[in-house]
């Protein structure tokens, strides 16, 4: 299990090397100029004339090497991560720790990958009930701003559910206000809105959850494929909460149709008391 | 929107032509950097002192440039890309046939194009340009399977099965099976070859391994999850796996609305009268809605 230690060693070696002479770079540029003196002055090297023909070739092949080492590098990285965000998705999560950790532990190139990765990081620590540690990735990813503007507000959304949950609900409070305030598309919308109704159950405010129930619900399905389950789930809660048992029941139904109960209450430890209360949809498969 | 049989027949014959003329010029540059090479070895009997160098470092310039040019090519493709998904369809087309049009030495950054076109078409409902577009792509490689074949093949197959054509869709992913695909492969692949198999009536097929196939259909899109959902239910009530079957039509409903799908995959049309039996509605609607 990642601890927070682990996760800064990982986050500064993940870091690439600022500047643009760096690596493999500084190394071409070194070769080359070396390639450039040679042409200039073949008898800058002191070998034997007959063999003075063979120095510019091993400069050229040094280069060609310093290219393929670094195009192999690539493709080996892109592999692991390629393997490790599939069992992300695929929920195996030790599999997915153990590609991530060895894919960051050396520079990762391109902002948006290294930032994917710190994403895929952080979920497999939520999922190993280490908020803290996945707070600490989001953080760095908003802190560095070094990702794309969709996993920047990804980073944001995960980051204010994990506030929510760890009781620190003035900083949770005004992110998520931000986020509500935001003009977003409606299929970020729908995240968003997930958030609020996670929020309003918290702080006892399901009143205004049962008002937007029918406008959530739509989102929900619309936008997030299976995940609407969990939605469907917390609106369940809202209409428990507020007396209102067949709504509730029927909400929970559908959630339990998309996802098991033991997977909604592991998400969201306040869906236990539903779990209890109402039956879950059969699954024949 | 449909196109006319000589517009279509341009678009793909524009894209066989820079085809060609993207391997010819390729194959020229390789053959005179070759004989440039082999001129500079044997000049005078023996390797000229720093000729090869010469050589090598002027062919790595043209390589480079040649890189530079095929950047204009990807940058158009991937305008044309952000311009398809905003909505912009002309737009998009107007960027992807300059893409196509365009003279460059990288043939993978025209395939690119051509994919990009081909999708657009698809988007467009022009099913048939998009077969031809497809068949361009795959025709000096009729059996590759690589990932830009692979994209070319998946399309080609959800638009052959769109016209009602599903034994060249099943011909068209032959070469698929048995290759290893990564995650968003099989999730692409899996809507597309439930089609095929329904539409040529192999419903146990299709049924095979059914926890796995609903595990990667929820990985997908709303839309994506019902069609798989319905697709699997078709294929439990033709085998007569009515619990399944009726599982699988409740949770394909519970992602998306039936109706379009039903509308635009005839294959479905089957559970359209089972989609009224109780529980295959939206999901629980309040009361007064």
């Amino acid at each position: 299990m990642m601890t927070l230690a682990e996760v800064e060693q990982l986050l500064r070696r993940s870091q690439p090397a600022s500047g643009p002479w760096r690596g493999a770079t500084a190394a071409l540029l070194g070769l080359s100029m070396l390639l450039g003196a040679l042409l200039a002055d073949p008898a800058l090297v002191p070998v034997a004339p007959e063999y003075r023909w063979l120095v510019p070739h091993l400069v050229l092949a040094c280069m060609a090497a310093v290219v393929l080492i670094r195009l192999a590098g690539q493709r080996r990285l892109a592999g692991r991560l390629r393997r490790a965000f599939e069992a992300v998705q695929l929920e195996d999560w030790p599999a997915g720790e153990a590609e991530l950790r060895r894919a960051l532990n050396a520079p990762v190139g391109p902002p948006a990958v290294r930032t994917e990765a710190l994403l895929a990081l952080a979920a497999v620590a939520e999922a190993g009930r280490r908020p803290e540690v996945a707070a600490r990735l989001y953080e760095a990813v908003l802190e560095q701003r070094c990702g794309e503007p969709l996993q920047l507000h990804a980073a944001r959304v995960a980051l204010a559910t994990i506030l929510l949950r760890q009781g620190q609900i003035t900083d949770a409070v005004n992110m998520i206000d931000r986020l509500d305030r935001c003009d977003l598309p409606e299929a970020l919308r729908a995240g968003v809105e997930m958030l609020v109704l996670l929020r309003e159950l918290t702080l006892g405010h399901s009143g205004e959850a049962l008002d937007r129930a029918p406008r959530r619900r739509a989102l929900f399905r619309r936008h997030l494929g299976t995940r609407a389950g969990y939605g469907y789930a917390l609106l369940a809660a809202a209409f428990d909460r507020a007396g209102r048992e067949d709504e509730a029941r029927r909400f929970w139904h559908d959630a339990t149709m998309l996802l098991r109960p033991a997977a909604l209450t592991a998400r969201f430890e306040e869906l236990a008391p539903l779990a209890l209360r109402y039956p879950a949809a059969e699954r024949p498969l | 929107m449909s196109r006319s049989s000589p517009q279509r027949a341009a678009i793909a014959a524009q894209l066989r032509r820079q085809l060609a003329l993207a391997r010819a010029a390729r194959l020229l540059l390789l053959a005179t950097f070759l004989a440039a090479a082999a001129w500079a070895a044997l000049r005078d009997g023996g390797p000229g002192p720093l000729a090869i160098v010469w050589v090598l470092a002027v062919g790595l310039g043209v390589w480079v440039l040649a890189g530079l040019h095929a950047l204009r090519i990807v940058r158009c493709v991937r305008l044309g890309t952000v311009l398809m998904g905003l909505g912009q369809l002309d737009n998009a087309e107007i960027w992807l046939r300059r893409a196509v049009g365009q003279f460059t030495f990288s043939v993978r950054g025209k395939c690119l194009a051509g994919q990009q076109l081909a999708s657009l078409m698809f988007t467009r409902g022009s099913y048939d340009a998009t077969i031809d577009l497809c068949r361009e792509l795959l025709r000096r490689r009729p059996g590759g399977t690589g990932r830009q074949a692979l994209n070319a093949r998946l399309l080609l197959a959800d638009a052959l099965l769109l016209r009602d054509r599903p034994v060249e869709a099943r011909e068209v992913l032959g070469p698929v099976d048995g290759r290893r695909l990564s995650l968003v492969e099989r999730m692409k692949l899996l809507p597309i070859r439930l089609r095929c198999q329904l539409a040529a009536g192999d419903a146990a097929s299709a049924a095979r391994e059914l926890p796995e196939q609903v595990r990667l259909a929820e990985l997908l899109d709303s839309a994506g999850a019902a069609l798989v959902h319905a697709l699997l239910a078709e294929a439990c009530r033709r085998l007569g796996r009515d619990v399944e079957a009726a599982f699988l039509r409740r949770r394909a409903a519970l992602y998306h609305d039936l109706e379009p799908l039903l509308e635009r995959y005839p294959v479905l049309a089957p559970p359209a009268a089972a989609g009224d039996a109780p529980g295959a509605g939206p999901p629980g609607r309040l009361p007064g809605e």
